[in-house]
């Protein structure tokens, strides 16, 4: 049971009052029984004093009238005597008071020792003694009797009682009544305003008098002071952008709802703008993150202070904002505002040094039209700005329901992609390459199909742009690897140890983990690793010099030889076939198709000579004519592929191939 | 809770408070004086337990005085002699009520006359209490009649013992110095009176209630309630005088009704009213009379 200070001190109260109590009425009664005994001792003396002297006085027992002084003086100089009675067997003699004159019963008359002193004030009615006197030779005995003045004897008990009562009864209850209310009032009342104060802190108490409360009710203000202020501060950083200070999510959200219930009540409109800085990512890369964060710092405040102060504006990702305008009339004042915040953003940026020189692409998405809620609005704004990139950046673009469905689609095609791996449905299929003089078969490319059994054959150009676009080439491209590297030894075992060509993309190679899960993969399946080769695109080289450089030259010294597709269709360049390990160069299949006008056989027979002068054997694709191959004979082209020589064929089929027509097609 | 424990606290305190007399305890000791009869009269009567006055009776009047002095009572019944006494030693002492002048209730007896006493060539046994008015008295009357020459042998006794005394065992010239109810004893047995305020001396012996100023002022009340009380007695006694007889006859001795109605002879009441003469004289003789009741 848990006791507040109050009852605690309380109970203490009573039982320190009942304890008081219980010694004071003890000692109370044996002072009582003290008192009383003195005073019948006093009364004895009197009466053994008294008795001696009339004993001597008295000749006979009509003389006792010359003692009556003494008798007077004794009974009025002692308040408990209300008489002195002097008697013999015929009665009384004399009496000091003749208010007095009859004698007591013998039993009222105190003889026994055995009863207390207070008992026999409150029992008897005095105390009896004898005056022995001798008339000549002869004994006369008479009695004496002290009668109690009762009431003054019970006075003085009364008083001793309330005196009893006042100082040691009435004052400890006063003084601990005193004690408890100073405890409630110094700690009881300032430890439950404290409390209070801590459960509610709502009212400050005012200073204590104690000095350790007023110290814990000073810390607790300033703690609570400081606690208010770092709840506010955390309030503000939980809803403002650290970096730009700008609101961040959480803000947005708070404000969209407030937003979102007060125009769907109003039946208002308002839009949702994505704004994302084009190229930022490479403002980062090349100016560093300390430039990129400074020159957010000024677009933030810059895209503030053209808005409408009533507008509002956030920063949800490193480079992305989101505006919401809702003080327009129309759409063309509408896209005036969003022109002039992407002129702002357009002008040119100093910052530390650097000129800069940006814009930025806009997603628009308008309530309620194109979104109920903050989720979709941002989902469709965003959209929007992707598609405003797609188009070229620096514009703006509204969320349309068409764009949607594309969207929709892509999200779709990605999830139908994923699960597809886990289905089996793609395939590999082989393209041939032949010798251009021998027309011997002497490879083979590896190339993905999808066979969905829902939707069909879907073809590559279809999900390998996504899957390069959201990164899940690296996981099908590790399954090609694999698949091309087993076939390969399958082939090998049919009899049919040709090369193999495996397309690997550059997220996949740049993928830390490639050079580990390649070496294991030649390792674990002791393919033969001359008879690999990995095809790479010139896209490659736009990125990562030094990663790109290392990671070729350990695929090329693992003993797989490196081809670079699609050349002289991409960001060719002379520095990186001179820098990279490259063996084959795979010229395009554009430049085979205008072979037979003078500018399109310069590029071909270029390209041709220049693999020859660096030693690089070249395949040229998208043969599709025997005159193609009778040219590329001519200008000296080892290698060639395409549907002259055959289709890409699933493993039965190119098997198939092999075994119908050898090794000579 | 609280509130209960305060307020059952007060009651235990008012209830223990309420059973104390709402008067202090005022002790007053008194002689056995005709004068002072209308406090006996009350004493009887029960007027006194109301106002917590207990009267205290003692035999003589130094006895009185040195019951007072002793502290056992409060205030105390006399005549100027007592006050004269008594005041040397506190300034504070005051005469708080008037009861009476001696009118021959004072006397002078003896077994012989004043003739014989005059003539009388051995020495004079006289009884009478020393520290009282019977000392006084007698100077005046050995003043008055001559008898400074003679050889006077004082006995100092209580009038409770001189009252006891006989002519018959008395064999030489002998004087008392007594008062009233005293006397008529005195005369019983064999002496007469010889001279007394009343006529033979010209004495004034005023019969007072005297107390300190402070304990007055702490019971005043009483002391005025006292007064009403004895002027209410006294005037019982002079409606009916039987009936106050009846009363207070235990505290006179033998004295028989007609005794009594006759020393009442010997006093003039002065509970009510103090001529100018009087007042005159008292304040002569040094008897404060300002702080009367």
């Amino acid at each position: 049971m848990l006791l507040t200070i109050q009852k605690f001190t309380f109970i203490i109260f009573v039982v320190l009052l009942l304890v008081i109590y219980t010694i004071f009425t003890r000692h109370y009664l044996a002072q009582r029984e003290e008192t009383a005994s003195v005073i019948l001792k006093s009364l004895k003396n009197d009466m053994s004093e008294l008795s001696y002297i009339l004993s001597k006085n008295i000749t006979d027992k009509t003389t006792i009238g010359s003692n009556r002084a003494i008798l007077d003086r004794t009974s009025s100089n002692n308040d408990f005597i209300a008489a002195i009675l002097i008697a013999d067997e015929n009665g009384i003699i004399i009496t000091t008071d003749p208010h007095y004159n009859k004698i007591p019963p013998t039993g009222e008359i105190f003889h026994d020792d055995t009863l207390g002193a207070y008992n026999t004030f409150v029992l008897k009615k005095g105390i009896e003694g004898k005056i022995r006197f001798y008339q000549g030779k002869t004994l006369h005995t008479l009695r004496i009797i002290f009668l109690f003045d009762n009431d003054e004897i019970q006075l003085h008990f009364h008083e001793t009682q309330l005196s009893y009562i006042i100082y040691f009864g009435f004052i400890p209850v006063v003084i601990l009544l005193l004690s408890w209310l100073i405890s409630r009032y110094f700690v009881s009342i300032p430890l439950e305003k404290l409390r209070q104060f801590a459960y509610y802190q709502s009212d400050i108490p005012k200073p204590f008098k104690l000095k350790e409360l007023e110290a814990i009710r000073s810390s607790m203000v300033q703690t609570f002071a400081r606690l208010d202020e770092e709840q506010k501060e955390l309030y503000n950083m939980a809803r403002t952008d650290r970096l730009s200070g700008l609101a961040n999510r959480n803000a947005l959200n708070e404000y969209a709802e407030r937003l979102i219930a007060d125009s769907s009540n109003a039946h208002k409109e308002f839009s949702f703008l994505f704004l994302d800085i084009d190229h930022f990512k490479a403002i980062n890369d090349e100016l560093g993150h300390i430039v990129g964060d400074e020159l957010l710092k000024s677009v933030s405040s810059k895209i503030k202070s053209v808005i409408p102060s009533n507008d509002f504006v956030a920063r949800v990702g490193g480079d992305e904002f989101v505006i919401i305008l809702h003080q327009y009339s129309s759409l063309t004042q509408l896209t005036t505002i969003i022109d002039r915040v992407q002129q702002t953003i357009e002008e040119q940026w100093i910052v530390e040094n650097n000129s800069i020189h940006i814009s930025s692409s806009v997603g628009i998405a308008l309530y309620p039209k194109d979104g109920a809620d903050i989720t979709s609005l941002m989902q469709h704004s965003s959209m929007a700005m992707y598609e405003a990139k797609k188009k070229g950046r620096a514009q703006y673009y509204f969320f349309t329901q068409e764009l949607n469905k594309k969207v929709q689609d892509t999200i779709a095609l990605d999830k139908a992609m994923r699960q597809a791996l886990e289905n089996n449905e793609y395939e590999l299929y082989y393209q041939p390459k032949a010798d251009v003089l021998t027309g011997d078969l002497v490879g083979a490319e590896a190339l993905i199909r999808w066979i969905s059994p829902t939707l069909g054959i879907i073809p590559p150009s279809v999900f390998i742009p996504l899957a390069e676009e959201n990164g899940f080439i690296v996981e099908l491209g590790d399954w090609v690897l694999k698949e091309a590297i087993y076939q390969q030894i399958k082939f090998k075992n049919k009899g049919i140890d040709i090369s193999v060509s495996i397309n690997v993309a550059a997220k996949q190679i740049l993928h830390p983990n490639f050079e580990y899960k390649f070496t294991t993969l030649l390792h674990k399946s002791q393919v033969n690793v001359s008879k690999i080769d990995i095809e790479i695109t010139e896209y490659l080289f736009l990125e990562h010099n030094i990663s790109n450089l290392q990671v070729l030259h350990f695929i090329h010294d693992s003993g797989v030889e490196i081809s670079l597709d699609d050349f002289g269709t991409g960001y060719s360049s002379l520095s990186y076939l001179k820098k990279f390990p490259i063996d084959t160069l795979k010229i395009d299949k554009v430049f085979l198709d205008d072979y037979n006008t003078p500018d399109g056989a310069v590029f071909v027979e270029t390209i041709v000579k220049m693999g020859q002068t660096l030693n690089m054997k070249v395949i040229a694709e998208g043969v599709e004519v025997q005159e193609q191959v009778a040219y590329l004979k001519s200008i000296g082209c080892n290698t060639y592929q395409g549907y002259y020589c055959s289709k890409p064929l699933c493993v039965k089929d190119f098997e198939k191939l092999y075994q119908a027509h050898g090794k000579t097609i | 809770m609280y509130k209960k424990t305060l307020y059952l606290l007060l009651f235990l305190l008012l209830v223990s408070g309420c059973s104390s007399n709402r008067y202090q305890k005022l002790e007053v000791s008194a002689t056995t004086w005709i004068g002072y009869t209308p406090l006996f009269y009350a004493k009887e009567k029960g007027w006194l337990e109301p106002l917590n006055i207990k009267l205290l009776h003692v035999s003589s009047l130094s006895e009185n005085m040195y019951l007072y002095q002793a502290g056992n009572a409060d205030a105390y019944v006399g005549t100027q002699y007592e006050y004269d006494v008594l005041v040397k030693n506190d300034a504070s002492l005051i005469p708080v009520m008037l009861f009476d002048r001696s009118n021959g209730g004072d006397v002078v007896m003896s077994n012989v006359s004043i003739e014989e006493l005059q003539k009388n060539t051995d020495a004079i046994d006289v009884y009478l209490e020393m520290d009282s008015i019977n000392h006084t008295l007698l100077k005046d009357f050995i003043q008055k009649y001559g008898l400074q020459d003679k050889t006077i042998n004082y006995i100092n006794r209580d009038q409770a013992f001189i009252s006891t005394l006989s002519t018959k065992d008395i064999n030489k010239a002998t004087i008392i110095v007594t008062y009233i109810p005293y006397d008529t004893e005195l005369e019983k047995h064999g002496f007469f009176s010889i001279a007394s305020t009343k006529d033979n001396l010209n004495l004034l012996v005023v019969d007072a209630l005297f107390t300190r100023q402070k304990m007055f002022h702490e019971h005043k009340a009483q002391f005025i309630a006292l007064k009403k009380l004895v002027d209410t007695a006294v005037e019982v006694l002079e409606k009916n005088p039987y009936e106050f007889y009846k009363t207070i006859k235990p505290y006179m001795m033998e004295l028989s009704y007609e005794e009594f109605t006759q020393s009442l002879e010997d006093i003039i009441w002065l509970n009510k009213n103090l001529s100018t003469e009087l007042k005159s004289r008292m304040e002569e003789s040094h008897f404060p009379t300002n702080g009367l009741i």
